[in-house]
């Protein structure tokens, strides 16, 4: 456990290092700077280089990148040009509103996905269906997905098409967090139903691969349920893929969502790393990247845990691959 | 199906969230497309900051809806013969925390904010006014170290608002002080709160120094990215107020909205699309092959393809909206005839040119119509479309294009938004300043004596012997002037499209 501990802790310390890296000069090689979006039309060459300066981008970028290494060791990864506030700060602050979003939809894409996955794995026509609607979920771009959503008859008439409280209201306590739940409909939906399409599609893969093999036959021999063999069965010794599937989402959610939150003008990472992108707000896009990066890390963990719970062979420790 | 709306709301109505809870309260809301990070008007002239800003400042004068001054902070003004000194009596206003607005705020402002950072007035006024005098609370006299006849039209709270100094007096670098987060002015609304990403929180201020002007209890300035989200949440009545928007959508809003259109607004106005030749590129220089350009595009297709009739052709360098100085007939030779244009093209000697033309992605249709125009003649323009910052930085930086297209706006006088285009000495690394680095002595001489008098028949008569020269040797070609158009709430009215204050007097009807 110390081993494994050590080994991720080291893991982790080094894609941090790598991502940062690999961004900050990145976007430094990205034309155009951060000093127009902070100054507006007309800057004269005296406003653009006290800017500069007050930002440090006068500096060589080999000096720019020892100190931004400095500052990433000591956990700080600077302040924000548009907020004037510690970029990292301002990421967490955002990060809720993701939450909001994404556990819901990680959580109701399981519950449905799974046994839809499960029963795909059959054959017949339903199977068909399902995986045909899956693939076409699963296909259709993400942030179209949101927009026919509220365009959808329903869906228009009663629920709000964007934002994450109503302005007018200024709830508190319980009656904020009705409203929330009112405005996270459609954008828990519409990522509700990518996920649920991919894990339909991953889990029928991997209950497929188990349906040949011998003991699924001698557990319907020996008088067992289909869906008995399917649950008990196939599914813990597929289970896998499906785990990693979660895992590595975890990432996806926080920085794939972000077309689902522009779509719906909903305020948490996503229209934040956009804005990052536009105002080129370098310490911001590497603070929302490493808080991404961090929590598929921490998503690819937990899922190995979860796994090597649900499989006793993983459980003993010997059978390490 | 019918029901569940009904249903829906008697639950909620239920559950204690209905609208009626806050009903006493108007809540205005309005939605913009950028956050604006901070609050200080007087630091940056980017319009996502004043566009909420502005409302909570002011300025020394207003302008009315034909661009003329009007009182704002100051009740009234008087201007010295010699056009040398203005001396201003100010109103009794008060700051939002209280304490009295004085002549040294005013003072304090422009010497220690707007001429170090506010980037326009710094470089229209900074070098003009030789001394602000405060004789007493309520007077605050400008002495000119030369006539300036824009001076008037640029004390408006978007060009120079006026800060308080007890706020920002000890608070270091005013770019970084802590009071940007949290604003104190003495305009109509009052700083409440924000959530970055999400919204600003305004209140009226009902100690306002012009009264009770305005019928809004609350202004809230939702941050919406997505242009089609803005609309359909102005639809469905969960955004009151969009201040730009495309002409294609209009029909869309129009029977629930109020359409209003204006030249200018928060950050700018009386803009003009404008195509600029390189000037250090073979074939941009050949000025026959700019003739040719001019002549290829039809600009009426682009104003009722791309405005969809709103806009206006340019018939002139200069906005028609500053119409004193504003030359009717300048561009008249210059009409649309590929005929004429493939005959120039064929005496200069040019066949299959191929041009680039860098733009910022929404300007892509009108690069697309015009390379349709365009390839009748045989030039083959490619449209080059880069985010706001990347076309900034190959246009004024790498000077990496043959041609470009930019939303030049005029302001409400040449020497705001016009002279910066042509003068040689603003051929720099400056965004918006002279994208084609034309240099011509007599332009140069002739904008620097219209700028220096008060005269307004001599300086006109400066600016249409400008135009003429500009048509002839077409540094630039001017497309179509824009309008700015903005849709709000039918309920309500007294909306100022045109000004940074654009809800300062709004009213329910």
């Amino acid at each position: 456990m110390l081993r494994m501990t050590l080994s991720r802790t080291a893991q982790a310390i080094i894609m941090v290092w790598a991502v940062a890296t690999a961004l900050f000069f990145l976007l430094n090689a990205v034309p155009g700077g951060p000093v127009l979006a902070l100054t507006g039309e007309f800057a004269d060459p005296d406003t653009v280089a006290r800017i500069e300066e007050r930002l440090g981008l006068n500096r060589p970028l080999a000096e720019r990148y020892l100190s931004f290494l400095g500052l990433l060791a000591s956990g700080n990864l600077g302040e924000s040009y548009t907020y004037a506030k510690p970029a990292l700060a301002v990421t967490l602050s955002h990060l809720p509103a993701t939450l909001v979003l994404a556990i819901p939809s990680i959580l109701m894409a399981a519950a449905i996905g799974l046994p839809l996955g499960i029963r795909a794995a059959r054959p017949g026509p339903l199977s068909g269906v399902i995986i045909a609607t899956a693939l076409v979920l699963f296909a259709v771009p993400v942030f179209w997905l949101g927009h026919m959503l509220r365009l959808a008859p329903g869906a228009s008439t009663v629920f709000p098409v964007q934002g994450m409280t109503d302005p007018r209201g200024f709830y508190q306590g319980a009656a904020y967090w009705r409203d929330v739940s009112y405005h996270a409909v459609l954008p828990v939906l519409t990522l509700t139903m990518h996920q649920m399409a991919y894990t339909i599609l991953i889990t029928r893969r991997a209950i497929r691969a188990q349906w040949v093999r011998p003991y699924v036959r001698t557990g319907l021999a020996k008088g067992a349920s289909v869906s008995r063999v399917e649950w008990r069965h196939a599914l813990p010794n597929g289970a896998a893929p499906i785990f990693a599937l979660f895992g590595n989402r975890i990432g996806w959610f926080l920085s794939g969502a972000i077309l689902v939150e522009v779509v719906y003008a909903w305020p948490g990472l996503g229209q934040l790393t956009l804005a990052a992108i536009q105002n080129r707000d370098l310490p911001l896009v590497i603070s929302v990247v490493v808080v991404g990066v961090l929590f598929t890390m921490l998503g690819n963990l937990l899922a190995d845990i979860a796994q090597t719970a649900s499989d006793p062979r993983l459980r003993s420790g010997k059978a390490a691959s | 199906m019918l029901n569940i709306r009904d249903t829906l709301f008697v639950a909620t109505a239920a559950l204690g969230f209905s609208a009626a809870q806050v009903a006493a309260q108007t809540t205005f809301i309005v939605a913009v497309p950028s956050d604006p990070g901070q609050f200080n008007p007087g630091i940056t002239t980017g319009a996502h900051v004043h566009a909420v800003a502005d409302s909570i400042f002011n300025g020394l004068v207003g302008l009315d809806s034909d661009l003329q001054p009007v009182p704002d902070l100051a009740a009234s003004w008087s201007v010295s013969d010699d056009g040398l000194t203005y001396t201003f009596n100010l109103n009794q206003a008060a700051w939002h925390d209280g304490k009295p607005f004085t002549s040294a705020d005013v003072k304090f402002t422009f010497e220690n904010i707007l001429f170090k950072y506010h980037s326009r007035t710094k470089a229209g006024l900074s070098g003009v006014v030789s001394a602000i005098e405060t004789p007493d609370d309520r007077t605050v006299i400008f002495r000119l170290s030369s006539p300036h006849p824009a001076f008037l039209r640029r004390l408006n709270v978007t060009e120079a608002p006026i800060l308080a100094k007890h706020i920002y007096e000890n608070a270091g670098d005013p770019a970084e002080a802590e009071a940007n987060s949290t604003p104190i002015g003495t305009g109509a609304y009052k700083f409440v709160s924000y959530s970055p990403g999400d919204r600003v929180v305004l209140e009226e201020n009902t100690n306002y120094f012009k009264g009770d002007v305005t019928d809004l209890d609350r202004v809230v300035f939702r941050i919406i990215k997505d242009r089609e989200t803005a609309l359909l949440a102005l639809q469905r009545g969960e955004v009151d107020y969009l201040p730009r928007m495309s002409a294609k959508d209009i029909s869309r809003v129009e029977d629930q909205s109020t359409i209003l259109t204006a030249t200018a607004g928060p950050g700018g106005g009386n803009c003009i699309m404008t195509v600029s030749f390189n000037q250090d590129r073979e074939l941009t220089q050949n000025s026959a092959f700019r003739q040719a350009f001019a002549r290829a595009v039809d600009r009426n297709r682009l104003n009722d393809q791309v405005l969809f009739g709103r806009g206006k052709v340019a018939n002139a360098p200069f906005s028609s909206a500053i119409g004193w100085a504003h030359d009717a007939s300048a561009l008249d030779a210059l009409s649309y005839d590929s005929a004429a244009a493939s005959a120039i093209l064929a005496e200069a000697g040019i066949s299959d040119a191929t041009i680039d033309m860098v733009h910022f992605p929404n300007f892509t249709k009108y690069a697309e119509l015009m390379a349709q125009d365009l390839a009748k003649v045989g030039i083959n323009l490619v449209s080059r479309p880069l985010d706001r910052s990347a076309a900034i930085d190959a246009i004024f930086k790498q000077r990496d294009f043959d041609t470009n297209l930019i939303s030049y706006c005029n302001g409400v006088d040449p020497e705001i938004g016009i002279k910066r285009m042509y003068v040689s000495s603003n051929i720099a690394p400056i965004p918006f300043s002279n994208a084609s680095a034309y240099s011509n002595d007599k332009i140069d001489d002739l904008f620097a004596a219209a700028g220096n008098t008060a005269d307004e028949a001599a300086r006109a008569a400066a600016y249409g012997e400008i135009q003429s020269i500009l048509a002839d040797e077409l540094p630039y070609f001017w497309l179509v002037e824009t309008v700015r158009i903005t849709a709000a709430n039918p309920n309500f009215s007294g909306y100022r499209p045109w000004s940074g204050q654009y809800l300062e007097t709004v009213r329910a009807n």
